[in-house]
């Protein structure tokens, strides 16, 4: 605290006064008003803010000297103790968070490039002109759309978690006679989209990645047959497009045994009051409450009492005894649903928050008023976060990010996108597959991710498509895919994929050093996708990586055995004639294109020159390609 | 590398041989967990092998509950170069004819061997032909399941079973069963087109059968050909994973039902008092689109006795039925659920409540608070009552609960599963100006829960009735350790029935356990279950020089329903496990069986017999406050001779009676029974789970009948006339001289920990003697 501050002499006059206790019953500030709240902003300005309180007792003061101000992206701006805001050379959105006891407001500044933006691709629906409106308004030029095999192994990718098959690369070939007008283009993705959908590859993908977030996992044999048939309640959940305001009151509700209703795994796996309501703040509302477990959430309004009116939902959830001792029955106790504050004592009823009490009976389940109120359509949180989340798993960032932590001084980059999203949503009664179609099939995810000029420095405006690395699951499947030598998981039958797996504790070397996470949290953040040293060595020259190049089912097995064909012919004339389509094959496989002119002659001259060893320059050209970048990401 | 593998090979071998070795054993008593096929026809002979168990190496035997279903031992030709020509048996395989007048539907059969009568299993009778599925089957060119033939199969632990099936005009239907024939398999399909696009995933719950109807996904092309992917959901394989399949079965076919599988509570479901009917079937004027908080209206029904079949559906999860009471009524309120075969949880909430208003008031209210939504009418103080009493019906808050019950713990032991029943609970007399309401719910209801419950809600005054269940007791009240197991009594050995007695209606009275029917040389020592006391043990004895032989044998349990009543006999229903506990799937699984069999084994005689009290149905007087001494006496041979530590069962509030030691060869003890001042006075029933150390022998049957082929087969080089195949001859003999071994081995007397119980004896708790004056 710098001597002579505000807060110092507040201090020093409160200390000259003999400390005196406050008076409970006096003004307390019930919302702070930053002004401006919004402004469009050169690059290298500034700007005052002005904040003023206003009072229980009706009262307002002058509380800018005072407020705690912090910026979302100090590479675009900063604020000093006094409010102003300097705006560095970037182009984008920022956001500058005012607090004061307990309250919290925002001064967003939108920063245009100053570029006009000439010519914008189509806009297919209220997803593309919202983002496109914004890039207007900030003159970002957006990339343009990416070819039909960048699409194609984009999207399955996204939907399926997996790589496209040589059966689809070859239809979406054929699909391509149909012409290249952007109404042909659009229909045949969107067909890609709704075949992708109506596959078990996109109920078990959906169902890998609620199953780490819901903490889904065995530790032993007798903990197997509930994290499976969670799994499976996911799966089948996914596959029949449950409405995701049904999955998520089944999942809060869950009643039961496991042999009943799978659903009571998450009890059993969030074993207490406090995680259950953390966990499924964070996961279904978007809300980080864990803060306001011990004192008031220092970014947000939610105080503790707060935090244990929402926890009263699941007061009453009792633990039985059910077929095993890890494996127990759940039931909702009759009794007053209620949670003492920590601090008061005081009983405090059920409530959601920002919502009003509400009134149950001792024999009501208060975990079912909980799901009535978190899935209303009018609830100012559920829609969202799963708009938000869903948008993240397919954009590769969210409008909100972190994704889970959707807090006033943490505002969504587009707000009208992100409303958008949520009534897409509503409007489709909850539809999952609706969503994810409506955002597959708008050109904003079809942007190729190669950057123009001024779009290079983007970060939050999806002016092109964000390349991500391959989530570990899916890099393995994809590999076990391009090498033809398929990975064995303990007690799973032969084929099963990676991504298929009921839950995260298979042991594997591979899928731990890139990031599969433990299900220890309900965090997405869990999941790592950056890139690491470790990861870059056990694609270079692990045994693992060795093994699956090498093992006699792989491809360049396969394929070197059968390249001498012709007795007549020399080992190199051999493989000129055999090679070719091979390569074709393998970078079809990988990359979901055929090989460029140069890449093809290059491959061939290497397999000609190791024609001696060609077993193993086929292996060596499925590792380099395997270790490429367009093959590690999906782009 | 090599060399570390082998190590490592090294020491796995060695760990599985330390942690192979089990901890604990049991007896030597015929169990079966699987026989294939599960299905027989009626249409052709059947060979049926008993595939899985233990104890099962001399199966000579099998039985049917219906004695149309006949299993005759195989035999084979004689053994290769044997010189003794008759035909030689094939233990434990059978052929099966069963008569065409056999109605199609699920019987039960029991083994019988060496070690005595098996556990029951369910095995399905159909019409149409069996076929067994290969074992080996070719991923690219699976086999074709047709119509009109029952398939049977094993899962397999590292693949799924591979079938195809054509698609006609219509989706097939296509039924696979497991768990209703007994199996140990979670069944799970996947049905797919040619070209590996999933139509459906499908998944055993609660033994249902799995039956595919229609996709789930709409197939994007026309689809001509079916692909079917069979396996045990947790990837299990073993004998007993086993299923039956069948595309386009008719309706009527048994393996589409799962109620033929009786559970233990099955049993509270008979005998029942008949009650006037009531329509269940009228829908609820607000049926709700899911599940949640918000009220529904009730069904006014007439005033008990009566009852009313109820489904409970996802669209419904909870019904509503309201009653007038009879001035100064009590009712008793009974569930019956789980007990006609449901998978539910149902919790019923009973509350006191001001009638509906009549159609007329009705309008008069709504009119009402459509104009003036308060409801306050000031100067209509009726009418003010009636508007109030109406938005108090609809609300969950303030209501008058009399009681609020679910399904709970009942009697029974953990090996057989009976930890719930459904819900029976009293209803006291009211206030005469009040309606009753019953809410119904089924907690397993999820709003996409594609089944529905069925239930009957019997509503009447409290008519005193007892239901009893049995099971062979096994040599473990742990759950997670129970097994199959038979019943095998050796000659002067002892066996034991644990009963558990479920009282209702107010029932209060004691409970005679006894017998009403024994095979020559076996007596039983009925056991009284004191008032408040639910659960006893019936033991049964066989003389030293009994008879072996196979009885069908009758448990009952005998008690008067009201004071003044005459005796009322009921029959103790037989219970079984029929699925083993396992690691990865926990509890035992337990049904009803139809009848209860015992088999005196006469090749060996008991090596500890234990009696508590100087003879059967002894009674051992105490006063309260007293103390008396129990004899105790043991009957030792050859293997009983170990130390036994006896822990007494079913003590009575306020009774001392601790653990004690039967020293080794020791014949009696004289453990002291302490009783309080204050305990209640009454005649219990209390025996000794004795745990000890016996020795026996295990199948010198199969290692004389090895040992003499052997012999014949050497005997051959003794005559100078023989001019067989020498070398085939000493093949033989080196062939079985290892297994021989190995028999030697099991014929060497070996320890088995048990617990056996004692005989019952009767504790009378009588009242202290009054002081001289």
């Amino acid at each position: 605290m710098d001597v002579d501050s505000h807060e110092y002499r507040v201090l020093r006059r409160w200390i000259a006064q003999a400390m005196p206790y406050g008076d409970p019953n006096g003004r307390k500030v019930t919302s702070i008003a930053v002004t401006p709240s919004t402004r469009q902003m050169l690059r290298n300005s500034a700007q005052q803010l002005s904040v003023v309180a206003s009072y229980s007792d009706g009262s307002t003061e002058d509380i800018t000297r005072t407020v705690q101000y912090e910026s979302n992206n100090l590479d675009m701006a900063e604020v000093d103790a006094n409010g102003l805001v300097k705006i560095r050379d970037y182009a984008g959105e920022v956001s500058i968070m005012a607090r004061y006891q307990g309250q919290v407001t925002v001064f967003r500044a939108s920063v245009p490039i100053g570029v006009l933006t000439q010519s914008l691709p189509i806009a297919r629906g209220k997803i593309d002109e919202a983002v496109f409106a914004k890039l207007t308004a900030l003159g970002i030029p957006p990339s343009e759309l990416c070819d039909d095999q960048t699409f194609l192994r984009r999207v399955t990718l996204d939907i399926a978690g997996r790589l496209p098959t040589l059966a689809e690369i070859e239809s979406l070939q054929l699909a391509q006679a149909t012409g290249g007008s952007p109404d042909a283009v659009q229909a045949r993705r969107a067909q890609i989209v709704d075949r992708l959908l109506a596959s078990q590859d996109y109920a078990s993908n959906f169902a890998s990645k609620w199953s780490a977030i819901l903490r889904n996992n065995h530790t032993s044999e007798d903990t197997r047959y509930g994290a499976y048939a969670f799994h499976d309640w996911l799966r089948t959940s996914f596959f029949e497009n449950k409405p995701i305001n049904t999955l998520v009151r089944e999942l809060l509700t869950a009643t039961g045994d496991v042999e009943s209703n799978p659903a009571v795994v998450w009890f059993r796996q969030v074993n207490n009051t406090e995680s259950r309501i953390e966990d499924i703040a964070q996961l279904f509302l978007g809300q980080r409450l864990q803060c306001a477990r011990c004192h008031h959430h220092p970014y947000e309004k939610w105080a503790q009492q707060d935090y244990y009116q929402m926890a009263a939902f699941f007061s009453t959830v009792e633990r039985r005894e059910g077929p095993l001792p890890n494996e127990p029955k759940f039931v909702s106790r009759i009794a007053n649903a209620s949670a003492n504050h920590p601090k008061t004592g005081q009983a405090l009823p059920p409530t959601g928050l920002d919502a009003p009490k509400t009134e149950l009976a001792n024999f009501q389940d208060p975990r079912a008023a909980l799901a009535d109120w978190m899935t209303a359509s009018t609830n100012p949180f559920f829609a969202k976060s799963i708009a938000n989340r869903y948008w993240k798993h397919f954009l590769g960032k969210g409008l909100v990010e972190p994704e889970d932590d959707m807090r006033i001084s943490n505002p969504p980059s587009n707000p009208e996108l992100l409303d958008n999203l949520t009534f897409e949503l509503i409007q489709s009664n909850f539809d999952l597959k609706h969503l994810i179609r409506s955002i597959c099939t708008s050109t904003t995810y079809q942007l190729s991710a190669n950057a123009n000029e001024l779009n290079i420095r983007d970060t939050n405006c999806f002016s092109r498509y964000y390349p991500k690395r391959l989530q570990a699951e899916m890099l393995l499947d994809a590999i076990d895919t391009v090498s033809g030598s398929a990975s064995q998981f303990d007690g799973m039958p032969p084929g099963t994929r990676a991504v298929e797996l009921p839950d995260t504790s298979f042991a594997s070397y591979f899928l731990t050093v890139f990031g599969r996470p433990d299900s220890s949290t309900a965090c997405e953040c869990e999941r790592t996708i950056s890139s690491t040293l470790a990861q870059s060595l056990h694609l270079l020259n692990s045994k693992e990586m060795q093994s699956k190049l090498g093992a006699d089912a792989s491809y360049a097995s396969a394929w070197s055995a059968t390249a001498l064909v012709d007795a007549s012919l020399s080992p190199s004339e051999n493989i000129r004639k055999t090679a070719p389509p091979r390569i074709r094959e393998l970078y079809l496989r990988a990359l979901s294109r055929p090989p460029t002119d140069s890449e093809q002659s290059v491959a061939l001259e290497y397999l000609m020159q190791r024609s001696e060893k060609l077993r193993e320059a086929y292996e060596d050209l499925l590792w380099s390609v395997i270790n490429s970048k367009e093959f590690l990401f999906n782009h | 590398m090599r060399s570390f593998k082998h190590a490592t090979r090294g020491i796995g071998l060695l760990l599985l041989c330390i942690f192979a070795i089990p901890v604990r054993a049991e007896l030597p008593v015929l169990a079966v967990d699987a026989v294939f096929p599960p299905v027989l026809s009626t249409s052709h002979p059947n060979t049926l092998k008993v595939t899985a168990g233990r104890f099962t190496q001399d199966i000579e035997q099998i039985v049917f509950s219906d004695p149309r279903i006949v299993a005759k031992l195989d035999e084979s030709a004689s053994l290769p170069l044997d010189p003794l020509t008759a035909p030689q048996k094939v233990y434990g395989s059978f052929s099966v004819t069963v008569d065409p007048s056999v109605p199609p539907g699920f019987y039960e059969l029991w083994a019988m061997g060496r070690y005595g009568v098996s556990n029951s299993r369910y095995i399905a009778v159909v019409n149409t032909p069996v076929e067994s599925l290969p074992a080996s089957i070719d991923p690219k060119n699976p086999p074709e399941v047709l119509p009109g033939v029952c398939y049977v199969g094993l899962s397999k632990r590292n693949d799924r079973v591979l079938l195809r099936t054509k698609k006609a005009d219509r989706w097939p239907r296509i039924l696979l069963a497991s768990q209703t024939i007994d199996a140990a398999t979670i069944a799970a399909m996947q049905v797919s087109d040619s070209e590996g696009n999933v139509l459906s995933q499908l998944r055993s719950f609660n033994r249902e059968p799995i039956l595919f109807t229609t996709p789930t996904s709409t197939p994007t092309k026309q689809v001509e050909e079916l692909r079917l992917g069979i396996h045990d959901f947790l990837y299990r394989s073993s004998e007993s994973m086993y299923f039956a399949l069948m595309v386009d079965p008719p309706d009527n076919h048994p393996l589409l039902t799962s109620n033929s599988w009786k559970s233990p509570f099955s049993v509270f479901a008979t005998p029942v008092s008949e009650w006037p009917v009531v329509d269940g079937s009228v829908q609820s004027p607000a049926s709700q689109d899911s599940a949640s908080s918000q009220p529904i209206s009730p069904q006014l029904v007439p005033s008990p006795p009566w009852q009313v079949k109820l489904r409970l559906s996802a669209k419904e999860p909870t019904r509503e039925i309201e009653f007038t009471p009879s001035e100064g009524a009590t009712y008793e309120c009974e569930v019956l659920s789980e007990a006609i075969g449901q998978s539910s949880d149902i919790r019923v909430i009973a509350d006191r409540v001001v009638p509906p208003p009549t159609s007329e008031q009705l309008v008069e209210i709504r009119n009402l608070l459509a104009s003036n939504p308060s409801g306050v009418v000031a100067d209509n103080p009726g009418l003010q009552q009636r508007v109030q009493d109406f938005v108090a019906r609809s609300r969950f808050t303030g209501r008058d609960v009399i009681s609020v019950a679910e399904d709970g713990l009942s009697v029974g032991t953990r090996a057989v599963r009976l930890l719930t029943s459904d819900p029976v609970f009293l209803i006291p007399p009211g206030p005469a100006n009040k309606n009753i309401r019953l809410s119904v719910s089924d907690l397993n209801l999820q709003p996409s829960s594609k089944h529905s419950t069925e239930l009957v809600l019997r509503l009447g005054p409290p008519v005193p009735r007892i239901h009893a269940v049995g099971h062979w007791l096994p040599d473990t009240n742990n759950s997670a350790q129970a097994k199959t197991t038979g019943v095998a009594l050796p000659k002067g050995g002892q066996v034991a029935i644990h009963v558990s007695v479920r009282r209702a209606g107010n029932h209060n009275l004691p409970v005679e356990l006894t017998c009403e029917s024994l095979p020559a040389g076996v007596s039983v020592v009925p056991a009284v279950l004191a008032p408040g006391q639910n659960e006893g043990i019936l033991l049964f004895f066989a003389e030293d020089n009994a008879v072996g032989s196979l009885g069908v044998i009758k448990p009952v349990a005998k008690t008067r329903l009201n004071p003044s009543d005459p005796e009322t006999v009921i029959p103790i229903q037989a219970a079984s496990i029929v699925v083993s506990a396992s690691g990865d799937r926990g509890l035992p699984q337990a049904r009803i069986s139809g009848q209860w069999l015992l088999k005196v084994v006469d090749q060996d005689l008991a090596p500890i017999q234990i009696r508590a009290g100087d003879s059967p149905g002894f009674v051992l007087e105490i006063p309260q406050g007293g103390a008396g001494k129990l004899p105790v006496r043991a009957v030792r041979r050859a293997g009983g001779e170990a130390k036994g530590v006896m822990r007494p069962q079913n003590v009575p509030p306020k009774v001392t009676l601790g653990e004690f030691e039967l020293p080794e060869k020791g014949l009696e003890a004289n453990p002291e029974i302490k009783v309080a001042a204050d305990a209640p006075v009454g005649e219990y029933t209390v025996w000794f789970s004795t745990e000890i150390v016996l020795k026996q022998s295990l199948h010198p049957e199969s290692h004389s009948r090895l040992l003499a082929y052997r012999d014949r087969i050497q005997g051959l080089f003794a005559d100078p006339n023989w001019v067989g195949d020498r070398p085939a001859a000493e093949k033989i003999i080196a062939e079985t001289n290892p297994k021989l071994e190995a028999l030697a081995k099991e014929i060497a007397p070996r320890d088995f920990q048990t617990f056996l119980p004692s005989a019952p004896f009767r504790l009378k708790v009588v009242p202290a003697a009054e002081p001289p004056k």
